[in-house]
């Protein structure tokens, strides 16, 4: 069964995660991706390496590609990449902004040389603004947008702290890309026009918290502008920021009845998690638990009341009692026959193992040529029709320069003397 | 211009974040997104509601769609599904698995009245498995998956805590239904084919530890099997969650300890700053704008050995070194300074603020809307550009039932037919409500 992107062809020039994982959302559906490196390859090849120039995370998040080395810096090696872009739907890069204009692969350099050309670039903060030549991360954009302090993120030293070791923008970065190339095939299949696709970090960041970031008047008089002004005096007082992040924690807060059932408890031996979005679910957890004196769901509970705060820490207490008497498995099987969403908390290092993941087919093995056989998260859907997965790993740098030039046109007299300069090969 | 979906039209029988934010994007795209509820509503309504049914949440996951109530338990209120769908390109769900089949809206049931039809379904662990029909959310996800664990977050009772306000597996699911389905429409506008997609929290929440879960025998030989073993050992004595986090942050302190030396948070004399360096020359950007000498910070240097003794020491060393520094000034010198050499910082912003924010409104993610029952909005709109397609967030979230007899009227029903569905309790909310 050939891939929904079957026989397209991408050229990426990325690194680290945004761009990289791109590509391999789209080399899983199908898409014959080639990743463009400079001599020194992808920085992520030297983060955690186990063997020179190779990664886990590299390995990760470049599976499915073939590999090309191109020194851009030298204008023969612009030449080399121009020839090959004719024979490439998509373009793929997460370079810093002005980065691709010094290096002749920017959208309008490439759309002269291939007019319905499907250009992708991503960002820390776009290519306007006061922020456009900042360089960016994930863990700034985690900071930058709001998330780290949205989620009250402390550190024991009162510093703030990241969200998570993974990179949310990273990642929603990159699927927004991923879907916007794929809206793009479709758009050009139906009238053979190409564009450019930009996205940025911050704007991921902000997608993943759209309900805070909006404005809504009616609602906010009430919950949101209270806090902002909150904020706006104690940054003026000078404020440190442990101490915002403890005055926003305890401010009246409709939330925090609803994360008495959405939230993780000890038990036993280890924890375990609640997932409640529901009354109906939060009366299944209370029917499981044997909670009979719970208010918090009756009609004439307020949220921001003045008792509301002890009612709530009441009933938590009440809850973190009942599970530290029983263990994992006893009190899933509990909950699963109550119809309530549960969870014990696993460990990442076991999920390739877990019997879920591998019903559901979510480990691919692929083997490497330097490191040998592994087994990485596989594609994100399944499709009836159409399928999505690889089974090829993450190239080595510079294995497959010479087959992937020779294959777009190059002669060996060619590639002999573009490596002899420089312009290619590592 | 028209979006790249223009003229797609898409039915949607979704609930909280994974099914709704997905039909937003498609929304944005150019799709006409009509959204199924019961009478009941989608439950986003109810969390956090400022008027009846009317919720911030639901407001930003459901906005450029029109919305229609049926009663889906009702074979009337099917019969309306199986007439739509003949003229609707995708179809976007995701309840509890059986769900479907029992109204009557499975994929098997769908096709029959549209044979190129595109079906998505969303669950919490996919269709197949021994969890396949349990219950889920994105906080399950985020336990079951590992995300939680990974990220060695306990709360002050020393239970497993929420790695993030957001809910990451939710959006992942949202974006991957997407991009299923516009590749799923590229494929049918070359062969004419329908399929159906199977999208579910677990995975999404999987692609996020992308580079945690993989296995390399090689790599894990020397790094994570001392973890494993770690973790098999505390769990043989019934260690509580906090040991077990224990037992698997030592390793990885010392193992990436050096890293978030500069990638990470710090206190400055007025507030905070974090730090996002990738690579070496990143972090060699860092310690010039700090003023460290060459010598002031080995971790860098070649025959540096993570795993060496003392080595724990030396990174804390330069810890100490680097927090002083940033305590001496404020976090806008501080960001001016890392600007200037070109090193990624930031400092720290409060997500209710980021609407005002200069970078944020350059680039006009943000977006004005008129919500028919609460008035004027403003929020984040598609979080990408397209030159020749451009997304647009195309209106404010529906009301319940607020275009059940617009949409019905379109697709070929009479007014009397709508009147008579509506008495029988078909479609729209009953009349005492």
């Amino acid at each position: 069964m050939p891939g929904p992107l079957d026989g397209i062809k991408v050229l990426e020039l990325t690194q680290i995660i945004a761009g990289p994982y791109c590509g391999v959302a789209l080399a899983d559906l199908g898409a014959d991706v080639v990743k463009l490196e400079s001599p020194v390859g992808d920085a992520s090849r030297k983060i955690a390496q186990f063997a020179p120039g190779e990664s886990k995370a590299f390995h990760a998040l470049n599976r499915g590609k073939r590999g090309l080395v191109i020194n851009l810096a030298t204008t023969e090696g612009q030449a080399v990449a121009h020839q090959l872009i004719p024979h490439f739907d998509v373009f793929v890069t997460n370079v810093r902004p002005g980065v691709a204009d010094r290096i002749g692969m920017d959208y309008d350099t490439l759309r002269q040389i291939r007019s319905d050309l499907i250009y992708f670039d991503v960002t820390g903060f776009g290519d306007r603004g006061p922020s456009a030549h900042r360089a960016g991360s994930d863990a700034m954009v985690q900071a930058y947008s709001g998330l780290v302090a949205g989620d009250l993120k402390v550190g024991p030293d009162g510093a703030p702290e990241q969200i998570t070791a993974s990179a949310p923008s990273d990642y929603i970065a990159a699927l927004g890309g991923a879907m916007g190339v794929c809206a793009a095939l479709f758009h050009r299949e139906r009238t053979g026009e190409g564009q450019r696709i930009s996205g940025t970090l911050l704007g991921a960041g902000l997608a993943l918290q759209t309900p805070w970031v909006a404005d809504v008047p009616v609602s906010d008089s009430i919950l949101l502008e209270p806090l902002r002004r909150m904020m706006t005096e104690m940054r003026v007082s000078g404020a440190s920021y442990a101490e915002m992040i403890e005055a926003r924690r305890s401010r009246p807060n409709q939330g925090k009845a609803f994360r008495i059932y959405y939230s993780g408890y000890p038990v036993k031996d280890g924890a375990i998690i609640l997932g409640a979005l529901t009354p109906q679910n939060r009366d299944q957890i209370r029917t499981a638990l044997e909670i009979t004196n719970d208010p918090t769901d009756n009609d004439d509970f307020n949220a921001i009341g003045p008792d509301a705060d002890a009612i709530v820490a009441r009933v938590e207490e009440q809850i973190k009692a009942k599970l530290a008497s029983g263990t994992m498995t006893e009190w899933i099987r509990k909950l699963d026959a109550a119809g309530a969403p549960a969870s014990p908390v696993n460990w990442m290092e076991d999920m390739p193992d877990d019997p879920q993941v591998a019903a559901m087919n979510l480990m691919r093995p692929v083997e490497h040529p330097l490191t040998g056989p592994e087994r990485h998260v596989g594609p994100l859907v399944n499709m009836s029709k159409t399928a999505t997965g690889t089974s090829r790993p993450a190239p080595p740098l510079d294995a497959e320069t010479d087959d992937i030039l020779r294959e777009h046109g190059f002669s060996d007299e060619m590639i002999a003397s573009l490596r002899e300069t420089g312009a290619v090969g590592a | 211009m028209p979006g790249a979906l223009d003229g797609i039209k898409v039915l949607e029988v979704t609930q909280i974040i994974a099914g709704p934010m997905c039909g937003v994007m498609l929304s944005d795209m150019g799709a006409d997104v009509i959204k199924i509820e019961s009478a009941a509503g989608d439950g986003m309504r109810l969390l956090g509601q400022f008027a009846p049914g009317e919720s911030k949440g639901f407001h930003v996951f459901n906005r450029g769609k029109r919305g229609m109530v049926l009663n889906l338990q009702d074979p009337d209120g099917q019969a309306v599904v199986q007439k739509l769908i003949s003229e609707m390109d995708v179809f976007l769900i995701n309840a509890r698995p059986g769900v479907p089949e029992r109204l009557s809206i499975d994929y098997e049931s769908l096709r029959a009245h549209k044979p190129d039809l595109i079906y998505l379904e969303n669950t919490a662990y996919g269709p197949t498995g021994p969890s396949a029909h349990r219950a889920g959310a994105d906080i399950i996800a985020q336990a079951y998956s590992g995300l939680m664990a990974g990220d060695e977050k306990v709360d002050e009772h020393g239970g497993p805590d929420l790695i993030t306000a957001t809910t990451p597996a939710d959006f992942v699911a949202a974006f991957t239904s997407t991009i299923a389905i516009c590749a799923a429409l590229f494929h049918r506008e070359r062969t004419g084919e329908g399929q159906k997609i199977d999208t579910s929290l677990l995975a999404g929440a999987l692609v996020l530890q992308n580079a945690f879960t993989s296995r390399l025998p090689v790599s894990d030989a020397i790094m994570l099997d001392p973890i494993l073993n770690g973790l098999a050992a505390v769990r043989e004595r019934g260690g509580s969650y906090r040991e077990l986090l224990g037992a698997r942050g030592g390793l990885r302190a010392l193992v990436g300890g050096a890293f978030f030396l500069y990638y990470g948070g710090y206190q400055t004399s007025d507030g905070a700053i974090m730090l996002g360096c990738v690579t070496p020359p990143n972090r060699q950007q860092v310690r010039e704008a700090l003023g460290l000498q060459p010598g002031d910070d080995p971790t860098d240097d070649g025959d540096f050995n993570a795993l060496a003794d003392g080595s724990e020491e030396i990174v804390a060393h330069v810890r100490a070194q680097i927090s002083e520094r940033f305590a001496s000034d404020t976090t806008e010198n501080w960001v001016a300074k890392l600007d200037a050499v070109g090193a990624p910082a930031s400092q720290v912003n409060i997500p209710e603020e980021m609407i005002d924010d200069p970078q944020v409104q350059a680039l006009g993610i943000m977006v004005d809307l008129e919500h028919p029952l609460t008035g004027p909005e403003q929020m984040v709109g598609p979080p990408f550009n397209m030159s020749a397609t451009p997304p647009q967030a195309k209106g404010a979230a529906p009301p319940l039932d607020g275009d059940t007899n617009e949409v019905l009227i379109e697709y070929g029903y009479s007014a009397e037919e709508v009147a008579a569905l509506r008495s029988s309790g078909a479609v729209g909310l009953p009349s005492d409500s």
